[in-house]
């Protein structure tokens, strides 16, 4: 009975934090954005709200929580109620199987540095990925409005365009660590970072994931110079809120995801596992960023091609040539 | 069993963490509700709904394609962790079953199906 | 995390749980008139089979399960409606004779079933293994039934053709 309790207890402390470091994360995310961009951009970027602005992501969810969260006459309340809450909760759970650290010892128990180590890890994170679409498709839909609609139908052709590509480019990684559990993957890493033996894997994901996360130069479901806002267009407060979460918890678990496959996850010299993986998840969203600042948002025909016709035939001839490599 | 039980927790937090943010907004959030305010948006005038949005087949074809690539990588994904198992008759085996469906997007490509203008 | 196994309690509720998500999902997704609910709880039927794979040991499967079913076939239904059917227009009025016709059809089918299920001879399943994890199971599918596995990317090729078939593609593009 009292190991029972303590486990529950430690499970409880390792989701209690991950949840707060995720959201907390998420928010701070928003802040370097707005502040990195601005910086590219010759601006100061917000700086009003303490110092350096760094209060403005808590007046930023003050005044999301505040604020009326208007229904627009003839949406389907529960749908509209309930697609924002989808992709927070979604984006949330994919960090399940994220391992975040080695092994830690405590009162002589061995305490994973992880929430929970599936031997299928990475098709849990594929399945959350595909039910994160009903979000934007329902959002869309149900808030009776031409732009929300417009946004929505962009918004699931292309996740589920490049979830085919985002997949297939992972197979390789998966045939050379022979499993599906991301912390056997970390493992499988010791020697040399899977960046360096697959880099055609590793660009082809980072593209379909941002192409996933609806990121500039993928933001067509967004596109606010023909849509308005896309698929959120109709929504305001949290709930609005709870979209813009569920982008940047995206986006924390996409480099959690490059770390963990290509990067080596949380090994590093000098530094604990833990805060080398922070340090890697933060270089792939200033990557990111900076992308953002960088390139023009791509024509639908050329989402759809790069998808089409350039990752997916890549992938499958990349999963063909480390096959060949691999056996002979 | 046991170790789905952590996700089924956190399943359960995350989503008590957003309906909870979704019920808080609900309670501190003021509600005046006028006729004008409750119209969708556009930009500046009434809503201009055409009776008939119509979208390219396109679309779906997007989405039938999808699902039949998608079941080709569920049958992929297996191959990949069981790959240095099974050796030279896994690797000839996959990529037959490769090749079949290569030929299935060669002729959705020649189609012109994948064209978008 | 061995300390989380549960009582044999724990495990039923677990199973009425996703039984009864299976059989909600299913009057969810006859009853409504609104086509979006119905598609709806035919996901909530879906996971709650999910969730019985789960029950009989195969996350796997499961997860298969929700990916293909829920993750694309549903994604696409919705994808049909999203594009067919505005949101403001009035629901058609349900008609007797069609709910008649459909009611008898699966009260035969129903019957067919039960009757089958009765009829046949039921064996335990055989107690072999327990083990339906994905390694188990892709070696059965690349080496025992090495034949289905690659028939099924012949099924796979005929189901692309007849999307551009069905889609009203066929002369048009042919250059």
């Amino acid at each position: 009975m009292l190991t029972w309790s303590l486990g529950f207890l430690i499970l409880m402390v390792k989701l209690g934090a991950v949840l707060l470091f995720l959201l907390l994360a998420a928010a701070y995310l928003v802040w370097l954005e707005r502040k990195f961009l601005a910086r590219l951009q010759v601006r100061y970027g917000p700086n009003r709200a303490g110092k350096y602005g760094l209060l403005q992501p808590i007046a930023d969810m003050i005044k999301m929580l505040t604020k009326e969260d208007t229904i627009p006459e003839g949406a389907d309340r529960v749908i509209f109620l309930l697609a924002p809450a989808v992709v927070t909760v979604t984006a949330l759970l994919m960090f399940a199987v994220i391992p975040f650290g080695g092994d830690l010892s405590f009162l002589g128990k061995r305490i994973p540095m992880v929430i929970a180590d599936l031997n299928i890890g990475l098709l849990f994170v594929f399945a959350l990925s595909s039910l994160g679409v009903y979000g934007i498709a329902l959002g869309g839909w149900a808030s009776n409005s031409k732009y929300s609609l417009l946004g929505g139908i962009r918004g699931a052709a292309q996740m589920i365009s490049y979830e085919l590509s985002l997949g297939l480019s992972l197979v390789p990684v998966v045939m050379l660590a022979g499993s599906f559990s991301l912390v056997d993957i970390v493992r499988a890493q010791e020697a040399y970072p899977f960046i360096l033996v697959q880099p055609l894997a590793f660009v082809i994901f980072v593209i379909s994931a941002m192409a996933e996360s609806k990121r500039i130069p993928f933001d067509l479901p967004e596109a606010e110079n023909e849509l308005g806002a896309g698929y959120h267009t109709e929504y305001s407060g949290i709930r609005f809120g709870l979209f813009f979460l569920g982008e940047y918890v995206n986006m924390q678990v996409l480099g959690a995801l490059v770390a963990v496959l290509f990067l080596g996850g949380w090994s590093g010299p000098f530094l604990s596992g833990p805060a080398w993986f922070c340090i890697k998840i933060l270089v792939v969203a200033l990557v990111m960023i900076w992308i953002r600042g960088t390139l023009p948002r791509l024509r639908y025909d050329q989402l759809m091609a790069l998808g089409w016709k350039v990752l997916i035939p890549l992938a499958l001839v990349n999963i063909v040539v480390t096959g060949a490599v691999i056996l002979i | 069993m046991s170790e789905y039980v952590p996700v089924l927790i956190m399943l359960v937090l995350a989503a008590a963490t957003a309906v909870g943010m979704l019920v808080a907004t609900s309670k501190i959030g003021p509600r005046k509700v006028f006729a004008d305010k409750m119209e969708p948006f556009e930009c500046g005038e009434s809503p201009i709904v055409s009776p008939k949005l119509r979208f390219s087949v396109k679309f779906y074809l997007v989405a039938l394609f999808f699902v039949v690539f998608d079941m080709e990588a569920v049958f992929v994904y297996p191959w990949a962790v069981l790959f240095r198992d099974l050796g030279m008759f896994g690797f000839v085996e996959m990529m037959i079953f490769l090749a079949i469906l290569a030929v299935g997007l060669l002729y959705v490509w020649r189609r012109g199906a994948l064209e978008w203008d | 995390m061995s300390f989380l196994i549960g009582t044999e309690a724990i495990a039923h509720v677990a199973f009425w749980i996703v039984v009864g998500l299976t059989f909600g999902g299913a009057v969810i997704a006859v009853f409504p008139r609104n086509i979006i609910y119905n598609v709806l709880g035919l996901v909530m039927a879906l996971s709650g089979v999910a969730g019985l794979y789960l029950y009989l040991g195969s996350f796997f499967i499961a997860l298969m399960q929700l990916l293909i079913y829920v993750g694309a076939i549903c994604i696409s239904i919705v994808f049909a409606i999203m594009l067919s059917r505005p949101l403001h227009l009035e629901v058609p009025k349900r008609s007797v004779p069609k709910v008649a016709m459909a009611a008898g059809a699966s009260a035969i089918f129903f019957a067919a079933v039960v009757g089958v299920i009765f009829k046949s001879n039921w064996v335990p399943a055989p107690e072999q293994s327990g083990d339906w994890s994905v390694v188990t199971i892709g070696h059965l599918l690349l080496t025992r039934y090495d034949l289905v596995f690659e028939v099924i990317s012949l099924v796979l090729l005929v189901a692309i053709i007849g999307a551009i078939v069905t889609a009203g593609y066929s002369r048009r593009f042919s250059s």
